[in-house]
């Protein structure tokens, strides 16, 4: 029925996908940074995509099971071991009661998700589970795990047979990955040789990145005009450029609105290629047109869909 | 006729004017309104901003929408303004004001010296001009149940500090511009501090998680 944080990691936080519904109230959405890896965990567990898992950052922690239970890691590559034996991403596994999860190393990615069979037992505010660590409320007690945290699973079915999911969705280590985006209000006004800068440059993100956004450094970029902009509605992805005449992404943890410069947001797959890149990884700009963009999200659903469906025909669970 | 822009796959902006105005603020939150009563396939929820505007849509659903070779960005986009064309706009809320109630002792009110300063006049002159007038709460944003209000009186605007101060405690009424507000939760903020209300104004344990709606009046009252 429980899991015990041992030793708590260095962010550890419950997140779903989101909440949404109500930014209105300036009430920010959290969920994953990596939505693509939470939705995966969960299907192959066979749970709802969008059941809320634990997003761990490295150093992770160490957890020991209650009981057995059922249970997936997605995500990053973190040398996940359960009672020392290596074990593999995307796959279903069982451990019993007194079994102890760790993870030895970062290999690669950033957060890694632990999804359990049937979720965590948590109530929902505002029709999620997410953490809003601005707001101290929901997740966990409004906040990341500590040591001696115990996090109740739902009772679920612990007994599933083995199931590894091979999935492409591990991408390829490249010196530089493409993050393609939609221009936003202010794309338009920036001066054509910053325009130049923002398509052929290459941006660092900088140490001071986290879950509400990425500070990028790159070629400075300046925009014709000068004036006050009044704050308007911003989400997940989107890029504005700051007084410093540098970029900020915002991530997962984004605040309702802004007032900065909105140059464009990022495909909503691409964003899970970005909530992998961490401090030191460069990463390229590219836009693309709005009918580019769907095709580009229908064929990322379209893997999805693929997946869950070729599982459900293994029968590796009853629906 | 709003300006239109994408805000990535799944949302548009609706942009009215380009300046605070409580003309464009009330179309923004009828259209919202409109949008909330009957919302079309896909739709998940609608900010409206000072002078715009936002529709979030589900494109999975909203594709549902679509005529033959649209995109689902012309579809919602053509949703929206048929409900915009149908909508009649509100008039701005002009009944009873919410009152806050405002200690502005030094303790609570580290920039207002300094608001006094830059505009010429005294602390006292500054809070009786500031308490004199009835604000309009044009959106919520920032944090949960950050009301943006305006306008506040020339004679005691002031701009942000130059570098935001780390840690703003919970209920600090701030000023930025002509705009004022008032901070729901200890966190880091660059607008001038001139005053702090016990008042909670974000309510996550009540139905309704928020004190402040947009469109709300305001009006301070010194404690």
């Amino acid at each position: 029925m429980t899991l015990l944080v041992r030793k708590s990691g260095i962010l550890d936080t419950i997140q779903d996908c989101g909440r949404f519904g109500f930014r209105r109230f300036g009430i920010n959405t959290c969920g994953a940074m990596d939505a693509s890896a939470l939705r995966i965990g969960n299907i192959i567990l066979g749970n709802q995509e969008c059941e809320a898992g634990l997003e761990m950052h490295f150093p992770a922690p160490v957890l020991e099971f209650g009981r057995s239970a059922a249970f997936a890691l997605s995500g990053a590559e973190f040398d996940a071991r359960l009672n020392s034996e290596p074990i593999e991403r995307n796959a279903i596994h069982t451990a019993k009661k007194r079994d102890v999860l760790e993870f030895k190393k970062r290999i690669s990615g950033q957060r890694c998700y632990l999804i359990v069979k049937d979720g965590f037992k948590l109530d929902a505010w505002l029709g999620s589970k997410s953490t809003n660590l601005a707001a101290r409320v929901s997740g966990y007690e409004g906040r990341r795990l500590k040591k001696g945290d115990v996090l109740t699973i739902e009772p679920g079915k612990p007994s599933l047979h083995s199931l590894r999911a091979s999935t492409e969705f591990d991408r390829k280590n490249s010196r530089s990955y493409p993050l393609r985006f939609i221009p936003g209000p202010d794309y338009r006004d920036l001066t054509a040789l910053s325009m130049l800068a923002l398509r052929n440059g290459e941006f660092l993100v900088r140490k001071n990145s986290n879950r509400m956004g990425y500070r990028l450094e790159g070629p400075p970029l300046h925009l014709l005009y000068d004036d006050e902009k009044i704050s308007a509605a911003v989400t997940f992805g989107t890029i504005q450029l700051l007084p410093d005449s540098q970029l900020i992404i915002l991530m997962a943890d984004h605040q309702t609105s802004g007032g900065y410069p909105n140059i464009g947001t990022i495909t909503s797959c691409d964003l899970s290629v970005a909530a992998q890149l961490g401090p030191g990884d460069s990463i390229k700009l590219e836009p693309v047109t709005i009918a580019e963009a769907e095709d580009i999200e229908r064929l990322a659903e379209r893997e999805i869909a693929i997946l869950k469906a070729g599982l459900q025909m293994l029968g590796a669970w009853k629906s | 006729m709003p300006k239109i822009y994408p805000l990535g796959g799944s949302a548009i902006i609706f942009e009215f004017g380009s300046e605070i105005s409580v003309q464009a603020n009330m179309i923004a939150i009828s259209l919202s309104n409109a949008l909330l009563k009957e919302p079309f396939e896909g739709f998940v929820e609608s900010v409206p901003a000072y002078s715009s505007v936002t529709v979030f849509f589900d494109p999975r659903l909203a594709s549902e929408l679509r005529k033959p070779g649209e995109s689902c960005f012309d579809a919602v986009r053509s949703c929206v303004l048929d409900v915009l064309g149908n909508t009649r706009i509100e008039k701005a809320q002009t009944d009873e004001p919410i009152v806050i109630p405002v200690d502005f002792s030094p303790g609570c009110a580290p920039d207002l010296e300094y608001v006094a300063d830059l505009n010429g006049i005294d602390t006292a002159t500054v809070i009786e001009i500031f308490t004199a007038g009835v604000y309009r709460v044009f959106m919520l944003g920032f944090l949960p149940g950050f009301p943006y209000m305006a306008s506040i009186d020339p004679k005691i605007a002031a701009p942000r500090l130059e570098t935001p101060r780390e840690t703003v405690p919970k209920g600090s009424i701030g000023i930025a511009g002509r705009q004022t507000g008032i901070y729901p939760l200890e966190s880091p903020g660059g607008w001038r501090l001139i005053g702090k209300t016990e008042t909670e104004i974000f309510l996550p344990e009540a139905a309704h998680p928020t004190l402040f709606a947009p469109g709300n009046l305001v009006k301070f009252v010194p404690v």
